[in-house]
């Protein structure tokens, strides 16, 4: 009986290897090294940015660990003078707003990702069915433009909408005989407005990867589908989302990994005292207290922990995805 | 003949990679140092400020070289600046100035006991680089510069200032409703119900809920926006935690459900744009938004009418309602790394040295070169006119780099100085006027109870880690009760969540410190 082919493969590898040496291990590895070696030139650049600008500045980590004082130089980074062992993270988790941070944090973050997440999909589906072209391309042009403004150019015209004094949606308000409402300084609206805002933003530029991973569908399972009779709906329901379903797992996870990222400068730019208790996340915290109040340790030690959390987050969806099936990131 | 052979796809790899990496080398090198003219440039001592501007990208480059020039000759200095950025970016770059390894800074403002340990002890160094400083400050802004053993960290620019909050009336509204300015606080409700009926755009504005209390507390506690010794424990408290400072909050909420305040007035909003809407019928906030602001709007757009008017004192149900601002220990201060600490102390005594009575070199450092961005009319009176320099167009003018004496001192001295240009008056006349004028006009506010102790905020944080929550929670949660989103009644709940929040940390910390200036 023939072997199937993977057998015969190790079994050809396994013959034709010769033993195992470290020296040779090397030598071949060079080998390698050298055949490909304008490949690895061309990875040079990427790896020595992450090393450079994602690795190196993870040293700084240290003065999470400590009472440093950045005006003293980097040098005393690697004092052991300044070591207060856990002391920065134990104020955190005594601070009052402690479970307010982190609970504003999840939140947002929950509903960008409850809101967020669909739309581009739904919105890729639909640019996807679109058979004028014109119109597709005229659709998606409009839909990408929001994610280029700054996010401070975003913000403003969101304030521009929203202010009592004579913005855009408060003139229709009162046209229609209503009362002209503070949106942003209300703590039941504010969350609203950052996810729609957010919606508004990136649901376009978010749609792209998916549109892409559709481009990659083979038309034939179009045609056999309709052949067997599937409308434009189950077309949609049974093929296109099923083919892309890797791609959305990917997506998610990476959405997941970053589900603490909640919009540090979106919220920094538009919320104010009277809607903390609803927006305050970890990284406007942060940012006061490290680059505002100068208590870069409590700062770097808050940062450290919410590092800590989204790599728990990551490692979790990951597993799921596995678990469910699909590739997942590792 | 020659034959031009195209490169391969290996060497334009090659290519590609070598120019990339050299790219890449070349952004991580160490920053060249610009080559020094002659032997004598490299001898010039070469300070950099760090500081606010009313251009954020700077003024015209050839004026500012101009007076640059000029102060190198008179001074032997060669002055840049770095220049901050508005709002709260502004505390963030001067941060990361403060921390770089590569740009120089010999100059900032900040509170001084923020920033101890970083900086100079100016004692030597203005006793002899600096003795026209020190001649121009009073012994109590001194007095806020020192720590407690007596060393001093900066010199001065903030202080006790009386002029920094009024209430602004809208003046043609109340000529309007036949009433004059008020000077009570049932004249002040009744002249803004006067306004609202002929125009229901009618708003009250507060700079947030800081300067409401600056310009309205008082009116209903005993000290105002202060910190206070409670008789019961002979400890300093909150001002929220005064008698009357529930009436305040209760008074607030009315004029907060009556629709009296303006609905942004805690969030942040452009007040630019919003004094250009025309609907703010009294100004409770910070006075160089009317005294600026409002006065190039209202220049800009050419009102005759319109216009705002301050009232001197309001005086409520507990007395006057306005409170002092003790601005304390705001100064400005030389980094340890500063390579010319002196060269820096002799520049800021150039534009200290002729005293209150002529304020050239003030004006050489606020408006650029005499003769050519401005000139004295008539010197005696102190009548200037300006040229370049009364341009509201940044690129037109130098901009105000080299100041580095803001505040008081020189610029309390120079804002008798009236500015003409040749249309008539300029738009700073009425900011420097109102300076001079009220400045040290303290008899209209209530004097905070601890207006003369320079807290160590760093200290108090480094004992108390939960100050800044503390004082979040009593912002966040008085907000609330102002707005109605916490009904006055829980007030003593707020209180008990007070005292969760780290109150008696809080009152220890300031009590102590208080202390230590007055035994």
């Amino acid at each position: 009986m023939q072997q199937p082919l993977g057998e015969q493969i190790r079994v050809r590898v396994d013959q034709d290897a010769p033993l195992f040496t470290e020296k040779r291990g090397f030598r071949e590895a060079w080998r390698q090294i050298k055949r490909d070696r304008f490949l690895y030139a061309l990875a040079a650049l990427p790896l020595l940015y992450f090393v450079i600008f994602r690795y190196l500045p993870m040293v700084g980590l240290i003065i999470a660990f400590q009472d440093y004082d950045p005006f003293l130089g980097i040098g005393a980074i690697f004092s052991m003078d300044n070591f207060v062992g856990v002391k920065h993270f134990r104020n955190f988790f005594d601070s009052i707003f402690f479970w307010n941070i982190v609970r504003n944090t999840v939140v947002i973050s929950f509903y960008k990702l409850l809101f967020g997440f669909p739309l581009p999909i739904i919105l890729a589906l639909l640019i996807n069915e679109v058979r004028v072209t014109l119109f597709q391309r005229t659709v998606q042009t409009i839909s990408y433009l929001p994610h280029f403004f700054s996010m401070v150019v975003a913000a403003g015209i969101v304030r521009a909408m929203l202010t009592p004094q004579g913005g855009l949606l408060n003139q229709a308000i009162v046209a229609f005989g209503g009362e002209a409402q503070a949106f942003l300084t209300d703590p039941a609206l504010f969350r609203s407005i950052l996810v729609t805002m957010d919606v508004w933003q990136q649901a376009g530029w978010n749609s792209i990867i998916f549109l892409a991973a559709m481009a990659t569908i083979n038309p034939e399972m179009y045609e056999a589908a309709a052949m067997d009779g599937a409308n434009r709906f189950q077309r949609m329901w049974y093929v296109t989302l099923p083919s892309i379903s890797f791609a959305i797992v990917i997506i998610l996870i990476f959405r997941i990994g970053g589900m603490l990222d909640a919009g540090f400068e979106q919220i920094l730019l538009l919320y104010s005292p009277s809607v903390y208790s609803v927006s305050d996340i970890i990284d406007t915290y942060v940012y006061r207290a490290g680059l505002i109040g100068r208590q870069y340790s409590f700062g770097a030690a808050v940062g450290l922990f919410k590092s800590v959390l989204a790599l728990i987050l990551m490692y979790m969806a990951n597993k799921v995805a596995h678990y469910l099936g699909q590739e997942g990131l590792w | 003949m020659t034959t031009a052979t195209k490169p391969t796809r290996r060497q334009f790899l090659q290519g590609m990679g070598i120019a990339a990496t050299g790219a890449v080398l070349a952004a991580c090198a160490a920053p060249v140092a610009p080559a020094g003219g002659d032997g004598a440039a490299m001898e010039t001592p070469e300070v950099w400020f760090a500081s606010g501007n009313p251009c954020p990208g700077g003024g015209n480059p050839e004026r500012t070289a101009a007076v640059q020039e000029l102060i190198l000759e008179e001074t032997g200095v060669l002055v840049n600046s770095h220049i901050l950025p508005p709002g709260g970016a502004s505390t963030e770059k001067l941060n990361l100035l403060i921390a770089s390894g590569t740009q120089s800074l010999d100059l900032f403002t900040g509170n001084w006991p923020d920033f101890k340990g970083i900086t100079l002890p100016l004692d030597d160094l203005l006793e002899v680089h600096g003795t026209d400083i020190l001649a121009g400050h009073s012994d109590l802004d001194w007095r806020m510069m020192k720590d407690f053993e007596g060393t001093t960290w900066g010199y001065p620019r903030l202080g006790l200032m009386g002029h920094t909050h009024f209430p602004y009336f809208r003046s043609d509204w109340l000529a309007e409703a036949g009433l004059e300015v008020p000077d009570s606080w049932d004249g002040m409700e009744h002249a803004y119900e006067a306004m609202k009926e002929n125009h229901d755009e009618a708003v009250i504005v507060a700079m947030g809920r800081r300067h409401l209390m600056y310009n309205t507390l008082g009116a209903f506690t005993d000290h105002g926006f202060s910190r206070w010794i409670d008789p019961a424990d002979n400890m300093l408290k909150p001002p929220e935690l005064q008698d009357g400072y529930q009436d305040w909050l209760a008074k607030m909420n009315e004029w907060w459900e009556n629709g009296w305040l303006q609905q942004e007035s805690f969030a942040n909003p452009d007040y630019r744009a919003m004094l250009k809407t025309l609907t703010i019928g009294i100004w409770l906030g910070w006075y160089s938004r009317m005294t600026i602001w409002w006065d190039q709007i209202r220049t800009e757009a050419g009102y005759e009418e319109e216009d705002y008017v301050l009232s001197l004192k309001i005086t409520g149900p507990a007395g006057v309602a306005k409170t002092n601002n003790a601005g304390s220990n705001t100064a400005y201060m030389i980094p340890r790394k500063s390579k010319y600490p002196e060269a820096m102390i002799k520049y800021a005594n150039w534009i200290y040295e002729d005293g209150p009575d002529d304020v050239t070199n003030y004006l050489i450092a606020s408006w650029g070169v005499p003769g050519e961005d401005w000139e004295w009319v008539d010197k005696e009176n102190k009548v200037a006119r300006l040229h370049s320099a009364g341009s509201s167009v940044c690129e037109e003018k130098y901009s105000r780099d080299f100041q580095v004496t803001l505040g008081l001192g020189p610029e309390t001295w120079a804002t008798a100085v009236k500015l003409q240009n040749d249309d008539g008056e300029v738009e700073w006349n009425r900011h420097w006027q109102h300076i001079n004028t009220y400045w040290n006009q303290y008899d209209g506010g209530r004097m905070p109870v601890d207006f003369d102790v320079p807290y160590d905020r760093t200290a108090i944080r480094d004992a108390f880690p939960g100050e800044p929550d503390f004082e979040r929670f009593v912002e966040e949660e008085s907000i609330k009760f102002i707005t109605g989103a916490r009904p006055i009644v829980e007030w003593g709940n707020f209180v008990d969540e007070l005292h969760g929040a780290g109150l008696d940390q809080w009152s220890e910390q300031y009590t102590q410190q208080y202390r230590l200036y007055h035994p």
